[in-house]
């Protein structure tokens, strides 16, 4: 048996028309306005506000099928797992970088040391410091 | 005589290696890293457009109210304040329910949905802009340049003096060559992993992004659009309708007021049509590296790429026209 269930598609293009066939009775109103009474024309009027109002509810229906498709939920879980792995590679990257800067405190430390000049030593243990941290 | 094949053995693989490691540490990944930013602008636009559908709902309902309420002002403020009402749950109103039986209460609760939405739209988009993004900066060439860092670190050696200059900068050079061709065919390795994994998934995700705002998005502006026009159509017929004088000026002066209102929605459908052609971008672009993924460092990849960033550069100044 053929599934009856509304795709996203469906709703969507029963929006429009739904929406379209408002229009025209809109505009048929308006082009016969003298011909019709008031009676005749608020009950086209309300009509037109049932259709308004189911097209838009179908345009709501479309969306939350589109969004909630399993396939696209697939797509989503892919690449959040792909992200992670590309974040987790820039960081390592990252990390060759801050291993030269923690050797390059550490040999500034050193000339520091061997020069015995005590300003320059704090200076340097403080560098060396930071490029740990960092 | 073995021991000698096996050094020279050894130095023709070394010779090998280092040959590969040239042609591997000349990556230009840069033209990736500028189409991955112009790619994730969208992220800036997309929250305002989402959010949208829900204030073009209440936009829809509030022209439909105002002629039910004959454009009593009391009235009409009131249904201007619906969507600040937090608590819609015995809400009282004097407001005529419309054509459709419903009162201006359920119609709120029934745009208060597009809020659902929306929060799900936007992890979607968060789930698209965060790969690009991730993908840009592992493309991006200051990761692997070591320059500064050896600079700073030959510097620091040459002050403990216990090597020669030349020694220390031929030390550097090689430092320099080594480190970055290997962490660029590393670097490069990954991207190509990623790509190549990924593509469908992109265009899967990308395709319904577009759809949700090129296509319903612009849908729900065009509802809104029609309500709009019969608002100022009723209006107009309603006035010309009631006998006695009818002033042109007074009616010319409620087109051109419809007429901005008109000209403001529809460019939000420009832009929002401009979003979806910048999505096609991406889904392109994506594929294109992905056709490209062993080669992602060349002259030609680098030039496609760069288009492709182009074309997303030219439509954000339409993107951002209404948002």
């Amino acid at each position: 048996m053929a599934s009856t269930k509304l795709t996203s598609e469906q709703a969507f293009q029963l929006s429009q028309a739904y929406s379209q066939l408002r229009e025209a009775v809109g505009n048929y109103r308006l082009d016969n306005w003298n011909q019709l009474t008031p009676a005749q024309r608020q009950k086209l009027e309300d009509y037109e506000w049932t259709l308004a109002t189911n097209a838009s509810d179908f345009l709501q229906k479309s969306v939350v099928l589109l969004l909630t498709a399993p396939e696209t939920q697939q797509a989503v879980n892919n690449i959040v797992a792909t992200t992670k792995d590309l974040v987790e590679a820039v960081k390592t990257l990252q990390g060759i970088n801050k291993i030269f800067g923690v050797l390059t405190a550490a040999f500034t430390l050193g000339g520091a040391i061997i020069s015995g000049n005590p300003i320059a030593i704090a200076q340097a243990i403080e560098g060396a410091i930071k490029a740990i941290k960092a | 005589m073995d021991k000698f094949i096996s050094k020279k053995k050894i130095l023709s693989t070394f010779l090998l290696l280092t040959i590969m490691l040239v042609n591997s540490s000349c990556v230009d990944l840069e033209a990736i890293r500028k189409f991955t930013e112009n790619a994730s602008v969208v992220s800036q636009k997309f929250p305002a457009l989402s959010s949208d559908f829900y204030d073009s709902c209440t936009r829809q309902y509030r022209y439909q109210f105002y002629q039910r309420v004959n454009f009593n002002a009391k009235l009409m403020q009131e249904i201007d304040d619906m969507p600040n009402q937090t608590n819609l749950d015995g809400y009282q109103t004097t407001i005529p329910r419309g054509g459709d039986g419903l009162s201006i209460i359920q119609r709120e609760v029934k745009c208060r949905e597009w809020k659902k939405t929306d929060k799900a739209a936007l992890l979607l988009n968060k789930a698209l802009v965060d790969y690009i993004k991730a993908l840009g900066e592992l493309a991006a060439d200051d990761l692997t340049n070591y320059d500064k860092s050896l600079n700073d670190l030959g510097t620091s050696i040459t002050q403990i003096g216990v090597f020669e200059a030349k020694h220390i900068d031929a030390g550097k050079g090689l430092a320099k060559f080594i480190s970055s061709a290997a962490t660029n065919f590393w670097r490069r390795k990954k991207l190509k992993s990623a790509i190549e994994e990924r593509d469908k998934d992109v265009s899967t995700l990308a395709e319904v992004l577009k759809k949700y705002i090129a296509a319903m998005y612009v849908e729900q502006l065009v509802q809104e659009r029609r309500e709009l026009d019969f608002l100022y159509k009723n209006t107009i017929q309603a006035y010309q309708n009631q006998g006695g004088n009818v002033n042109q000026l007074t009616i010319l002066t409620v087109k051109s007021k419809w007429d901005a209102e008109r000209k403001e929605l529809n460019q939000k459908i420009d832009s929002a049509t401009a979003y979806g052609k910048i999505l096609d971008n991406v889904i392109e672009g994506h594929h294109k590296l992905y056709e490209s993924r062993e080669s992602l460092g060349s002259k030609e990849v680098k030039q496609m790429i760069l288009g492709y960033a182009k074309r997303i550069e030219d439509l954000i100044p339409t993107l951002r026209k209404a948002f």
